[in-house]
């Protein structure tokens, strides 16, 4: 059920990325680029109030 | 709408806007370059998922993509009830006050009631209400000996009128002819660890209370042409 209020703060995640090349998958036509790329190699954590 | 800029395009935000509370911070861990989202049931805030996604709870910053391949690499507690590990995604346009909506479920899991099978749906939400879904044709068992406790590509082709679900790059099926309005919004990715006995959030009933619920991510990509 969705709900109208926030929670009372937020938590910002910043999690770092690798810059090495990504394989694009086998599936994937030449014409895809990668355009996220979402690793976890840090997280530092910033809270607003 | 405003895109986030550059500098902030691997920020990840926990919870979902519409959560009154969110899980303990305690749940969201690096090890290794893996992300850990860990829910333990019950604990203090009542709240039985670890969520975080790509999209502000007030949608003032985002990363939100219309079409293209979402795949990501992760493990989960399968044989564990109540374990309901989940990398969907949702349209900003919904933050946003859209009140005809998608969602699209690139995998979802069952823990315990489906240790072998992954999920994968299209939702169409109207005023709240699930109208449209592929819940008939939804699921996939994977082969003999491949077990989902280990690491696996969960993948999502989407491409106008078209979805199709992967599984360590191979296509496991494809729906096609569901509402416009699916193609028509920007979706955020969302990672959770949730705990939910038959896809009920919160619903210990049989599964095991006191007990955690893990999901392991090694990675997340977007492709686009």
């Amino acid at each position: 059920m969705l709900r109208s209020s926030v929670a009372p703060f937020l938590l910002l995640l910043i999690l770092t990325s690798f810059t090495a090349a990504q394989t694009r998958p086998p599936q994937l036509p030449s014409t895809y680029n990668l355009v996220f790329n979402g690793t976890f190699s840090k997280l530092n954590r910033l809270y607003l109030v | 709408m405003a895109p986030s800029p550059n500098s902030i395009d691997y920020t990840w935000y926990d919870g979902l806007w519409w959560e009154t509370a969110v899980s303990p911070l305690s749940g969201m861990t690096t090890s290794n370059s893996i992300l850990n989202l860990n829910v333990t049931v019950p604990n203090s805030a009542k709240v039985y998922d670890t969520t975080m996604d790509t999209a502000a709870p007030d949608a003032s910053y985002y990363q939100a993509w219309q079409f293209g391949y979402f795949e990501a690499e992760l493990k989960w507690q399968n044989t564990s009830k109540g374990a309901w590990p989940a990398f969907w995604m949702l349209p900003v346009e919904w933050i946003e006050g859209a009140t005809t909506d998608g969602e699209l479920d690139v995998m979802e899991g069952q823990g315990g009631a489906y240790p072998n099978t992954v999920f994968g749906t299209v939702h169409e939400w109207v005023n709240g209400a699930d109208e449209w879904n592929n819940e008939s044709s939804n699921a996939f068992t994977v082969a003999s000996g491949v077990n989902l406790s280990q690491y696996h590509t969960y993948g999502l082709l989407w491409t106008p009128g078209s979805l199709t679900w992967y599984f360590d790059n191979q296509p496991m099926f494809t729906v096609t002819g569901y509402p416009s309005v699916i193609d028509n919004q920007h979706y955020y990715l969302i990672l959770a660890s949730q705990e939910g006995v038959n896809w009920t959030l919160g619903n210990t009933s049989g599964g095991k209370r006191n007990s955690s619920f893990q999901v392991q991510v090694q990675w997340v990509h977007v492709w686009q042409q």
